[in-house]
């Protein structure tokens, strides 16, 4: 399952999400891939207006914030 | 007041004398109050911007035209997100949604150069003059930037984007909520942006303690010094609340108001790296147009705030 946070490169908050997210899909050994996305076309696509985002599969499940570490295990573990 | 007296307690134990202690000074008292007013004006305004998320922009930057329409963006530029990376976001959705061109423009130009941790720190560090002078300047340079771009047809000059559907979906909160996520906001911009104002202040401290004010009055007053303020903003990227010390200091020792005020917009709004993140939403062509315009009405504006 591929998780893609979206947000521009130098979008200090998502690089951070994405660097989170990675540690969790290693530590729970979740079956998942995480990307970052910095292409504003596709945040355009999506009509997302706040970053970072967070989506799995075709859901945004996170939009605007970083939420707090046990929301993000909570968001990872139960979707991918 | 408590900053003050451990500066002076740090150099007094450091046995500092003449300009090294007065830099020295500087930068303690200055690092620790401008710190404290940040902490406290991020929690503030992240609160209060829980209450207006970038859809809430969109709702009412939506069917604006004229006047109301370039006014409601620019305020909504200066209560925007800290981070120049989440203003594209919004000007894509914005675009997406349809809100007209100048509007849009006039948006992502007066959103970089006024923020509200700026203008919350500024009445303690300047006077709360040049305050609203810098407040009145950066709204006017974003409106009149907006206006004329869309007088002169450059909306033909953004990149082309497949739209989605835009979220309308407004999650409503709680206090503890809003507490919880402007607290979040707080250590997040806190920590970004600590190490700007650390090395703004430092070299406000340098000024400070060692650069002669004949230096700056021979040199940076006049016409020539307002040009000079506008194009040595271009290379620099930082935060504006790290030019705030800097321009602080300068204007201690003779810097004019008008000087020290196109400083701070051109380093905020005329970044090179904001035009690299620009150019994935904007043809070249658009960019040129966009950085000229908003150039010129900060060279206008610097001008006559001297002549004041």
């Amino acid at each position: 399952m591929e998780v893609r946070i979206y947000g521009a490169e130098n979008c200090s908050k998502c690089n951070y999400l994405k660097e989170k997210a990675e540690e969790i899909v290693e530590d729970r050994n979740l079956d998942a891939e995480v990307v970052k996305v910095n292409d504003p076309a596709e945040l355009a696509k999506k009509g997302i207006m706040s970053t970072p985002a967070l989506e799995i599969g075709d859901e945004v499940m996170v939009k605007g914030e970083v939420p707090p570490e046990n929301r993000l295990e909570e968001i990872l573990a139960e979707n991918t | 007041m408590v900053f003050e007296q451990v500066a002076t307690l740090v150099v007094t134990y450091l046995g500092l004398s003449g300009p090294l202690s007065e830099a020295v000074h500087f930068w303690i008292y200055d690092s620790l109050k401008i710190m404290a007013m940040l902490v406290a004006v991020i929690f503030g305004v992240g609160y209060l911007r829980t209450y207006l998320p970038p859809e809430k922009i969109r709702e009412f930057l939506d069917g604006r035209r004229a006047v109301t329409g370039y006014l409601l963006a620019a305020v909504m530029g200066v209560i925007s997100p800290f981070c120049s990376c989440s203003t594209i976001p919004i000007f894509i959705g914005l675009v997406g949604a349809g809100v007209p061109f100048g509007i849009t423009i006039t948006f992502l130009a007066t959103s970089p150069m006024v923020n509200t941790a700026a203008l919350g720190v500024m009445p303690g560090i300047f006077s709360f003059e040049t305050t609203v002078l810098y407040l009145a300047s950066g709204l006017a340079v974003g409106i009149t930037g907006g206006f004329t771009l869309n007088r002169l047809g450059m909306d033909r000059y953004v990149k082309d984007f497949e739209f989605g559907e835009p979220e309308t979906e407004i999650e409503d909160k709680n206090w503890r909520q809003r507490t919880r996520k402007a607290w979040r906001e707080t250590r997040e911009i806190g920590t970004e942006i600590a190490p700007y104002v650390l090395v703004g202040v430092g070299i406000g401290a340098i000024v400070h303690g060692y650069v002669p004010s004949e230096t700056v009055q021979s040199y940076m007053t006049g016409p020539l010094g307002v040009l000079g303020a506008v194009v040595a903003g271009v290379p620099i990227y930082t935060n504006v609340l790290g030019v705030i010390p800097v321009v602080e200091s300068l204007i201690g020792k003779g810097l004019p108001t008008g000087t020290g005020i196109a400083f701070m917009l051109s380093v905020a709004a005329l970044s090179l790296p904001q035009f690299v993140i620009l150019k994935k939403v904007m043809k070249k062509e658009l960019i040129v147009a966009y950085a000229a315009t908003i150039a010129t009405g900060i060279l206008i504006l610097g001008l006559a705030f001297n002549l004041v």
